[in-house]
């Protein structure tokens, strides 16, 4: 037994030959982050009293949980505390030095494992007491200074617990200081990597992976206590977790607990003739050579498909460099562990049957072996289903009112449908469709498809995300999920979210209709109340096969009061506008709107002032031989091959003798006064076009601009129309 | 005492002792001999507790000495390549083991120091190899242990120094019992200075006596014989282990007791005779040859 005298002389005695170490420390904290406060006061004199708050938190910063200076002195130090204190053990004299003391290995561990942690502890805290002495005494003091404070002292400290302790497992692990940092990569980064790698070729050769599920994150997350640095890089950059901070931190002082106890187990039975070897466990060299050679094959043989075959066909190059990766990094491994380059190659066997294992995954993946892409969950096994449709709707904005503030979401992590019934005719066909749209692809062709995100909420808890190339929207098994009310108020989630009496004006527009008016609160209310219900109604068919007849955009002002992560309350007034398109079937709002002077048209009262022109649609051709002589190329040297003019070809030929001066392209077409009425007959507000048709392309129309001039200034609002390209156009080169 | 029972440890499978046995009783100073190789640091590195054996036991004073503070209290290890504090002095190395061992003696230890004129306060890492050995040994002597384990510690020091260490030792042993156990793959080194050898040989223990017991047991005679006739008288008496000649004079090495030798011979009437003392290397050969083995191959 050591008695309590003998261990604070060992404290001392091992402090003291680590002495280099505590000035190092003393240094990095003592002196940088007092004199970059001190310099901050004297450069910033004449704060008003209102600004004192923001000035004390911004000196208060470098010891924050987000200063980026602690979070380096954090591992940095850690990494030298766990050498300095436990490096002991990769030399054969200092083992049988410190071994042969009458002193328990427990007691040793706890001697360099408590100097390790004063060492980054005091030094610290002094830097604290400096620091708020120079705050207080110059007057700059505020509470928020203690939370800052008190949060960064949590994070830093248990993140370097969490670190140091992780090295002086791997310094136990070994017996060689070369071999230690070879080994710290491999434990800090083998769980990162592994998943970032398989993550690669999910990327890579999953046609429905979705970005959107981010299940790199996710699985970081489940794996977090086999990534030592997990915790600590999570708890200083805590945004798109879905755990608060101190949950993090918990779960890091357990995680703390954990793992400073396994660290004390493999410190007493790591054998004392470890030092000097490369590994002091020979049960660990086969986990750590084969998981990296699986690791390298897999990386390697990603690296030459991307490098060599981006095709479809036979992965060759893939496998190459899965065997390149293996035999390498068995090569390296071995020679390390031998110190001798001559045995790189032993255990060939073992090699071989990673490399096997390595070229199994990467076909595997390649070939979706396991039908990642046909995945669709059993219906009885789903709990909910939210959806997101590119190209349908684009134009709608998702913020919703989260109680306290307005914020951005996304329909994926919002939506929640319910009648699995409903909606899982409409996801068997994103799978037929995406296999179809696939299958195109890989024979050469292509395929029209919009993407279709979906989050697949199952009943285990877990949420499984894809992307589908869907053939067109299909509207039949579209339109159960369109009209039902849990998908309305997620897709409109502004409109359903958003107190109404944050309504504070609205703009209702048709082209050149455009009426603004601000709105009190009565009106506001009514407004989003048929709004409401409007929305609620409408069908499918409606959205799909009409245009809308006009646009609303209200303004709605946020003025509720916001705390920082600190509790201090913000000052903010967020304005925000939405803006949503108008159908005939919304009668009560189109009466809402009549009421106060605006009718759903486009009816214009000329001036004589304005300017107009066309644009010529363009086509995407397949086949150009097929439209020589019937159009022209707008640019024949370059773009032959991709597009062609359409429409009249009289009209093009009018627009090429016309004279040199006019200012625009050479598919522009100005229109002459006379014949301006006659076209703006047949235009169509492209607002409309961009609500009503998704995903139409304008190219394939003809393009009308008009030109307003602006009352009081030399400058004209451009106002853009459509005309359909097979519309006789004639009359404008009649005369 | 110090006791290990079929003792054996192997490293990355090489059996480095194997099934070794031996006792190292109080109050004496134990040699342990054999080649490089022969597994002297391994057998000490486990009875100072570095190592664990792999089968047997070892103990200290009946306590098993592994992972045993309290056992290894009365041990104190030096080791062939001792490591010395970083830029520690010799009186920051009486510091460090002050605090660990409990009966370290610092007023002997400096007395000691000032002796062998050793200077205190310098670094240690600028002394000379033979300073480091004797700095090493007072720290051993200090440090107040019943056993003192010396892997080659005496490998390096001066004949002089060599004197004052055995007379420090020998102070030691009187005084307090001390036992030191001292390894060495150089006989000669031991050859003045142990009671007890024992001798290590690939692993094993070939033999462990005592010095005395073997010195009684076996003699050295140089003698000229008057003929052939009786020179056979002589011999046929007598348990010749080693016969050497050089012109007429013979050196036999014989097993008996002394006086039963000299008499046999005296009467026999050889024109010349003396009985002359033996080495240990001379013991050692003829012991090994008992057993089967060239000990020349063994150690020489």
């Amino acid at each position: 037994m050591t008695s309590r005298s003998s261990f604070f002389k060992l404290l001392k005695e091992d402090l003291r030959q680590r002495l280099w170490t505590v000035v190092l420390a003393a240094i990095v904290f003592i002196l940088p982050v007092p004199i970059y406060i001190a310099m901050e006061i004297s450069g910033s004199r004449g704060f008003s009293t209102g600004m004192l708050d923001n000035f004390a938190r911004r000196l208060a910063e470098p010891m924050a949980y987000s200063s980026i200076w602690l979070v380096l002195v954090t591992i940095v130090g850690a990494l030298i505390c766990a050498v300095s204190g436990f490096g002991y053990l990769f030399s054969k004299k200092k083992v049988d030095f410190f071994h042969s003391l009458p002193v328990k290995r427990e007691t040793l561990f706890a001697v360099r494992y408590i100097n390790g942690v004063l060492i980054y502890l005091v030094p610290y805290l002094a830097m604290v007491l400096v620091s708020i002495l120079i705050i207080t005494f110059t007057g700059n003091m505020k509470a928020v200074v203690f939370t800052i404070v008190a949060k960064g002292l949590a994070v830093h400290l248990l993140g370097y617990l969490a670190i140091y302790t992780t090295c002086i497992l791997c310094v136990t692990f070994v017996g060689n200081i070369v071999v230690f940092f070879a080994v710290c990569g491999w434990v800090f980064g083998i769980t990162p990597v592994t998943l970032l790698v398989f993550n690669w070729f999910e990327e890579r050769f999953f046609n429905t992976y979705s970005y959107l599920g981010d299940s790199f994150n996710e699985w970081l997350y489940s794996l977090r206590f086999l990534f030592p640095g997990y915790f600590y890089i999570y708890s200083v950059d805590a945004s798109g977790l879905a755990v608060t901070r101190a949950s993090l931190l918990l779960q890091e002082l357990a995680f703390v607990v954990v793992l400073t106890a396994i660290t004390l187990l493999v410190y007493r039975v790591r054998p004392s003739d470890g030092a000097g070897k490369a590994i002091a466990f020979p049960v660990l060299k086969p986990v750590i050579r084969i998981s990296v050679e699986l690791l390298a094959g897999a990386l390697m043989g990603m690296m030459f498909s991307e490098m060599a075959d981006r095709s479809y066909g036979v992965p060759g190059w893939m496998v190459f460099g899965a065997i390149l990766g293996v035999v390498l990094s068995h090569m390296l491994i071995q020679s390390i562990f031998h110190f001798d380059i001559r045995k790189c190659f032993a255990g060939k066997w073992s090699m071989g049957a990673c490399a096997v294992v390595t070229i199994a995954f990467v076909l595997v993946m390649r070939y979706d072996t396991f039908g990642y892409d046909k995945y669709l969950p059993k219906e009885r096994k789903i709990e909910s289903v939210a959806l997101e449709m590119t190209g349908f709707d684009r134009y709608r904005n998702n913020y919703k009112y989260t109680g306290s503030y307005i914020e951005w979401t996304n329909e994926l992590d919002e939506m929640e449908l319910t009648n699995i019934k409903e909606v899982y005719p409409y996801l068997e066909s994103l799978v037929a469709d995406n296999e179809a749209y696939w299958e195109l692809r890989e024979n050469g062709q292509t395929a029209e498809s919009m993407r279709v995100n979906v989050a697949y909420r199952l009943e285990n808890g877990k949420t499984v995300y894809r992307e589908y190339r869907a053939n067109g929207i299909r509207e039949d098994l579209f339109a159960p999920i369109f009209e039902s009310q849990e998908y309305k108020e997620v897709h409109y989630s502004d409109v359903y979210s958003i107190p109404a009496s944050f309504v504070n004006s609205m703009t209702a527009a048709h082209a050149m209709n455009v009426l603004h008016m601000n709105l009190s609160t009565a009106e506001g209310e009514e407004l989003m109340s048929i709004l409401r219900r409007e929305l609620s109604a409408q069908t499918l068919k409606e959205k799909l096969n009409t245009l809308p007849v006009a646009v609303l955009n209200m303004t709605v002002i946020d003025r509720t009061p916001l705390y920082d992560s600190d509790g201090m309350p913000i000052e903010s007034t967020y304005e925000y506008t939405t803006e949503l398109p108008i159908y005939a079937s919304f009668t009560e709002t189109l009466r809402f709107m009549k009421e106060r002077g605006f009718t759903a048209s486009g009816a214009y009262e000329w001036t004589g002032e304005e300017r107009m022109r066309v644009e010529l649609p363009e086509i995407a051709i397949k086949d150009p031989e097929q439209y020589v002589g019937e159009v022209y190329s707008y640019d024949a040297s370059v773009e032959l091959t991709e597009y062609v003019l359409a429409g009249d070809s009289k009209l093009i030929e009018s627009q090429i003798a016309y004279p040199e001066d006019w200012d625009y392209g050479y598919n522009v077409i100005p229109v002459d006064p006379e014949d301006f009425e006659r076209l703006y007959a047949l235009c169509t507000w492209e607002d409309l076009y961009h609500y009503g048709k998704p995903g139409f392309d304008r190219y394939e129309y003809y393009r009308v601009y008009v030109e307003v001039p602006q009352d009081g200034y030399n400058m004209y609002e451009t106002y853009r129309f459509i005309i359909p390209a097979d519309a006789d156009l004639s009359f404008l080169y009649a005369n | 005492m110090i006791k290990a029972e079929n003792v054996v440890k192997r490293f990355d499978g090489l059996l480095a002792v194997d099934r070794v046995s031996v006792e190292i009783k109080e109050g004496i100073v134990f040699g342990m001999v054999g080649t490089n190789g022969a597994g002297k640091s391994t057998l000490l590195r486990m009875i100072a507790g570095v190592l664990k054996a792999d089968e047997g036991t070892i103990t200290v004073d009946e306590a098993p000495v592994f992972e045993n503070p309290v056992a290894k209290k009365e041990v104190f290890y030096i080791s062939d390549d001792a490591y010395y504090l970083n830029n520690g002095t010799p009186v920051d190395m009486a510091d460090y083991y002050g605090a660990v061992y409990e009966k370290f003696n610092r007023k002997r230890y400096l007395e000691l120091m000032d002796q062998l004129g050793l200077p205190l306060s310098r670094k240690i890492s600028t002394f000379s190899k033979g300073m480091k050995k004797q700095v090493s040994i007072l720290l051993g002597v200090c440090a107040g242990t019943k056993y003192l384990l010396c892997d080659e510690t005496f490998d390096g020091l001066d004949p002089v120094m060599r004197q004052a260490v055995k007379s420090i030792f020998a102070k030691e042993i009187t005084e307090r019992g001390l036992t030191p156990v001292l390894a060495s793959h150089n006989l000669r080194e031991l050859e003045d200075i142990c009671d007890h050898v024992g001798l290590l040989h690939k692993g094993g223990v070939l033999l462990s006596k005592d010095l005395e017991e073997m010195r009684t047991g076996i003699h050295k005679i140089q003698c000229v014989f008057a003929d052939e006739e009786q020179e056979a008288r002589v011999l046929m008496g007598l348990d010749v282990v080693n016969k050497d000649q050089r012109g007429r004079l013979k050196t036999l090495t014989v097993r008996g007791v002394q006086e039963e030798i000299a008499s046999r011979v005296a009467a026999a009437e050889p024109v010349f005779f003396e009985m002359l003392p033996l080495t240990l290397e001379e013991i050692f050969i003829s012991e090994t040859e008992v057993a089967g083995y060239d000990f020349k191959k063994l150690i020489l």
